[in-house]
């Protein structure tokens, strides 16, 4: 297998353009990502691209819209893991030596509908009443009994990601918040208000893949994919510890073992916080904290800009927003430009290495359907 | 004349997982695969385990442990404005999704025992009550 490096990322402003199409929001993300590397769209030989909502081939009518046609492309859905898993499908076919550049990325349009997002009719659980909200709810709660944490401790993620969006120009939500006023939003699935909750918005982002013998021609700052990986939940109809990500857990060993690294390499990390509890428990999955100790490194600050270990500098998908399809390489888009220094405000001193997770997709008996990981590095 | 809501006879929401019993009350209805042992709810005609086919009906609890809840406000269509969810775990080493009879969660807790009863779950477009099991504290 031959080195990728990404040297080229874009995304828009996440946000809500009920006026706007799927097609032109991730064009504009496409041209962006193009930009930024400054390659011409003719030398890309395939892409990968996927939608949650956007429905059929929507890859053939994206590309349509930024003049690329006649390549092939690969449609791809995996839920929230959409666009991490087109990067891992153009990682794979530049690794292979099938191609030398490729583009990758994803879109959706949400700000059109109302409530908590669709789950797929025909499962049980989703015919009898589970939304999306309440199932991270129920891990909340058990966190809360097991490690006596409160609704008020699991807001404190939502007040510093929101610190950290009021940084990134291309965050949805750019304003500050309290635990106050995150406690005394409306009540959406109890231990959860509103801010608890990642925001409903439209958004698209794309990356540019190149052969890693190649890339000097295009960027002086290539980042190197040390690890993609991707896998999927394990089915299990019994009981199951619902604040210990079973799929996240597998998925970052997996990948820290195909980089050859671990937890304490990592300098920045952009994770899936969809809902509050679930930063916490990705601290602990990801080996960032001690099983139990995700709100301590949080409360200590080791989370934040500064710390530790920062994690969403971007504001993650509590501030920046969850475009569902958009968000894998979004959270690739922000460890670039911090590997790259380009963060401004929210920079990341000296980041070397960084990591994204994202995980999703809501099928009775599996804690998330998909699960893809990348570790980058500068 | 058309039929209004309350004269529409309701739908069953997988009726092959509980029947009705004394009082309201609603016995689950696993299926346990005779070749391995593993216990599942909702039911499959092929052990995805073991990929044997033969299974056989069992009763579940009646009592089982809730593992956790949540109290919704944020429901989809056909559902009341406010309703609880939760996972209740059974002896048999299944867990079960459900609705559960509460208004606030001061009313529940992690590990709390409870049993199922028959209930109204939601209504369909036409509104056609759809009515299943549901948890209440036993």
């Amino acid at each position: 297998m031959r080195d990728v490096h990404i040297i080229g990322v874009g995304m828009i402003r996440f946000g809500k353009y009920p006026n706007r199409t799927p097609e032109e929001l991730a064009r504009d993300a496409i041209l962006d990502a193009l930009k930024d590397c400054g390659v011409d769209r003719k030398a890309i030989q395939s892409a990968y691209l996927g939608s949650l909502y956007a429905g059929q081939l929507i890859g053939q009518r994206i590309l349509k819209y930024t003049g690329m046609t006649a390549i092939p492309c690969t449609n791809v859905e995996n839920a929230c893991s959409t666009s991490a898993t087109a990067l891992r499908e153009g990682w794979l076919a530049i690794a292979s030596g099938l191609y030398d550049m490729v583009i990758v990325g994803g879109v959706d349009q949400l700000s059109t509908a109302h409530g908590a997002l669709p789950l797929p009719k025909g499962d049980f659980e989703v015919d009898s009443g589970l939304v999306m909200p309440a199932l991270y709810a129920m891990r909340a709660r058990r966190y809360m009994h097991d490690y006596g944490v409160t609704a008020e401790d699991l807001a404190q993620v939502v007040v510093k990601n929101r610190r950290h969006g009021s940084w990134n120009d291309h965050s949805q939500f750019q304003s500050e918040t309290t635990v106050e006023e995150v406690m005394k939003s409306r009540m959406v699935a109890d231990p959860f208000t509103l801010f608890h909750c990642c925001p409903r918005g439209d958004g698209a982002s794309a990356a540019v893949l190149c052969a890693a013998d190649l890339s000097a021609r295009y960027t002086t700052k290539p980042i190197r994919i040390a690890a993609s990986h991707l896998t999927s939940g394990l089915f299990m109809p019994g009981f199951r510890d619902m604040t210990s990500p079973e799929i996240t857990v597998r998925c970052a060993k997996e990948t820290y073992e195909l980089a050859g690294m671990g937890p304490e390499d990592i300098d920045v990390a952009e994770v899936h916080d969809a809902f509050s509890i679930a930063e916490v428990l990705y601290y602990e999955a990801l080996g960032f904290a001690k099983k139990g100790e995700g709100v301590k490194i949080l409360k200590d600050g080791e989370t934040t800009v500064g710390g530790r270990i920062p994690v969403n500098t971007s504001g993650g998908l509590l501030a920046k927003g969850h475009p569902v399809a958009a968000t894998g390489t979004a959270q690739v888009a922000e460890v670039v430009w911090q590997l790259r220094g380009q963060c401004g405000k929210r920079q990341v001193e000296g980041a070397k290495i960084g990591l994204t997770h994202c995980t999703g997709g809501g099928v009775s008996g599996y804690d998330h359907g998909a699960c893809s990981i990348h570790i980058l590095q500068r | 004349m058309e039929k209004t809501a309350e004269t529409r006879a309701p739908v069953r929401l997988m009726p092959e997982t509980w029947r009705e019993a004394e009082g309201g009350r609603a016995e689950l209805i696993a299926v346990r695969c005779r070749s391995c042992g593993t216990h599942y709810l909702p039911h499959f005609d092929l052990c995805p385990a073991c990929l044997s086919r033969d299974l056989d009906q069992v009763a579940l609890g009646p009592v089982g442990k809730l593992y956790s809840y949540s109290i919704v406000h944020v429901p989809p269509a056909g559902y009341p404005p406010v309703y609880t969810v939760g996972y209740v775990d059974y002896p048999e080493g299944v867990r079960v999704f459900g609705q559960v009879k509460a208004t606030s969660s001061a009313e529940l807790t992690p590990d709390m025992p409870v049993r199922t009863e028959v209930a109204e779950l939601s209504r369909e477009a036409d509104g056609t009550p759809v009515i299943g099991f549901r948890f209440v504290r036993a």
